[in-house]
């Protein structure tokens, strides 16, 4: 349970061995629905892990299990040793940050913040002072007295954590916390809080359904689908090798075919396409999906070779500041999407323009079609 | 001078004639409305022993023979009782319906709601005699805590709304934060919930106190030789009219506006508690 995988960056907090939370076969159904259809997961001790998932996937039904929102039809739920499959969300030492913060409007952010200090009897002075450094933690000094309305966005989010860290809980929850934040402090928000779960040492399950965020803040990425965990990894496992098609698309933007192993290392595509396939490659005959992330095919000079190369023309170009991204039809009728540095090569193309791509077959990645 | 006299010739509009015509139509309700009181203030301040308009001459001799009566002083005490002991009965009562209603999910749910909202529907007297008959067979009439038992059925449904309206719309968020927090279900709802729905709990207590003193009927039937206020004054019409009743009104007047000034100041949304 404790090796790393490679590539992961897991701070080397010592763990008891076994996972800080543990969630054993839990099933939660709703009348005829399934919500949870059997879940699997071990948090470690500091590690911040990610259920990534569309909506109606499962994952806040599970983040409601943890809380002890909801009760599991079958399974347990472990912090540590303990199993608290059954306890109220109260007797659980778990801090939760809720989608819309859930500040108490009528209590000021100190009020608030010392709610949960309050409620475990922690001593006024004491208590005062706790307030008092986590404000300074989550840099919101001197705001203490100010009503949670009277606080922008950004701040609000970093009160709504200080309350939910200042007991020093076991588990820290993030349900979708990021959501109602402009883009700009809504990144600048995923490092603060990453830092800071980093630098406390904290075990956290975040729940999103932004691929982005998700890679950004994980140390491991649990990515569900209709009840079940599709695929737990590090973001650059997920990212790189997506076990089937629904992680490939949900996961960055794909390319991605449908095709059938030819032979020969060639897999032929529903179009009449051959495209040179990894040394890995499964046995003739298999149907196969062949992931192309864009950035990977790249221009081809002149005369260049590649494994696959195609010529094709430009149907749409759209700038994304740093990077452009092209849709292109090849000419054996397939369309992809490629995602190029603006001040490389490719810069200059515009619509309608010819442009000859190139691939190596160590490039796809292949996944289950079903 | 020069700057308030700017302001005031910019904010000049054009007024238009519907916009006259809507100024005296909305005199004209305003008066109406208002009329009983324009009449009552100076009666009860007549030298007159008659209810005379306008009076001959002025006095205080009325609200004197109010406070000298004892049986007048009884049935107020009586009355502010009943209507306190309602008010509380009937927020208590009322808010855990309007919890179990809105959050619960057992079986009959509306039905309950329904139910609950039958003292708005049926007749007064309909309900008073129907209470006074079960009643009578407890051996309660002549009580002032049947009053209010008969007064808190009555005064529950417009808690119900109220308290329940305000719980549609509260994010449970609320709570489950302060649950996972540390808080049990009891103290969320103590220390997060209930201050949040503050506005409308003050509100359902202000029209539970007003519904249950104003009321004359149940009172009638259950209260016995115990008088309530509209009891008291539904007597002295009808054996003697004097300008003490006017006076009384004034009081009532006074004591409701009193009541409803306190209710919008501490009822106006959310504030810092500590």
């Amino acid at each position: 349970m404790n090796e790393t995988p490679s590539g992961s960056p897991i701070r080397a907090t010592p763990t008891g061995g076994g996972g800080d939370l543990t969630i054993v076969g839990v099933v939660r159904r709703f009348g005829p629905v399934t919500a949870l259809a059997g879940i699997d997961l071990a948090v470690r001790k500091g590690e911040m892990l990610t259920i990534l998932g569309p909506s109606g996937s499962g994952k806040t039904t599970l983040l409601k299990v943890v809380a002890g929102f909801e009760t599991p039809d079958e399974g347990d739920v472990l912090l540590g040793a303990r199993t608290v499959t059954f306890a109220a969300p109260a007797k659980r030492d778990i801090g939760m940050v809720f989608q819309n913060y859930a500040l108490f409007p009528h209590m000021t952010v100190a009020q608030n913040i010392a709610f949960p200090l309050e409620m475990r009897k922690v001593a006024k002075a004491d208590a005062a002072k706790r307030v008092e450094d986590v404000l300074r933690l989550v840099d919101l000094a001197g705001l203490g007295g100010r009503l949670p309305r009277q606080l922008s966005g950004g701040q609000q989010q970093r009160a709504a954590l200080a309350r939910a860290i200042v007991f020093g809980p076991r588990l820290l929850l993030l349900d979708e916390p990021f959501g109602a934040l402009d883009r700009k402090l809504r990144e600048q928000m995923q490092l603060e809080v990453r830092r800071l779960q980093q630098h406390l040492g904290l075990t956290a399950l975040f729940v999103t359904h932004d691929q982005e965020e998700a890679l950004i803040l994980s140390d491991r990425i649990a990515v569900m689908d209709q009840g079940r965990i599709i695929q737990l990894g590090t973001p650059q496992e997920i990212y790189r090798r997506p076990v089937n098609r629904f992680v490939a698309g949900f996961i960055g933007e794909s390319n991605l075919f449908r095709a059938r192993v030819a032979g020969q290392g060639y897999a032929a595509l529903d179009g009449g396409a051959r495209f040179r396939l990894p040394a890995d490659a499964p046995p003739e005959g298999t149907e196969i999906g062949l992931l192309l992330r864009p950035e990977r095919p790249k221009p081809l000079a002149n005369g260049a070779a590649a494994d696959n190369s195609f010529a094709g023309s430009i149907l749409d170009v759209v700038y994304l500041g740093e990077t452009v991204k092209y849709r292109i039809r090849l000419d054996p009728g397939i369309e992809i999407v490629v995602r190029w540095p603006f001040h490389g090569s490719a810069g200059s193309l515009r619509k309608d323009d010819r442009v000859t791509l190139g691939w190596s077959g160590e490039d796809l990645h292949l996944v289950e079609w079903s | 001078m020069e700057l308030s006299a700017n302001s005031r010739g910019r904010r000049r509009r054009r007024i238009r004639p519907w916009h006259i015509g809507l100024y005296v139509w909305c005199g004209l309700v305003f008066l109406f409305l208002m009329a009983p009181l324009i009449v009552v203030f100076p009666i009860s301040f007549s030298s007159s022993a008659y209810l005379q308009f306008p009076p001959p001459g002025w006095s205080l001799r009325w609200y004197t023979a109010f406070i000298d009566d004892t049986a007048w002083i009884d049935a107020t005490v009586r009355s502010l009782n009943v209507a306190a002991a309602t008010t509380v009965l009937s927020t208590v009562l009322g808010t855990m319906l309007a919890f179990s209603i809105v959050r619960g999910k057992f079986l009959g749910r509306s039905m309950i709601n329904q139910i609950s909202m039958l003292p708005l529907i049926v007749p007064v007297i309909v309900y008073s005699i129907a209470v006074y008959g079960l009643f009578a067979q407890l051996q309660l009439i002549g009580n002032w805590q049947a009053i209010v038992l008969g007064h808190t059925v009555h005064a529950i449904p417009f808690v119900l709304i109220l308290v329940g309206a305000a719980l549609r719309t509260y994010d449970v968020n609320f709570e489950q934060a302060a649950m996972s927090l540390g808080a049990s279900r009891l103290t969320a709802i103590r220390r997060v919930t209930l201050p949040q729905i503050r506005p409308a709990l003050v509100s359902a207590m202000f029209l539970a106190f007003i519904s249950s003193f104003d009321e004359l009927v149940v009172a009638m039937f259950l209260g016995g030789s115990n008088m309530t206020l509209p009891k008291k004054m539904f007597d002295n019409i009808i054996n003697a009219i004097d300008p003490t009743i006017a006076a009384v009104s004034v009081l009532q007047i006074v004591l409701v506006t009193g009541v409803l000034i306190v209710v919008s100041k501490i009822g106006a949304g959310a504030s810092p508690t500590a």
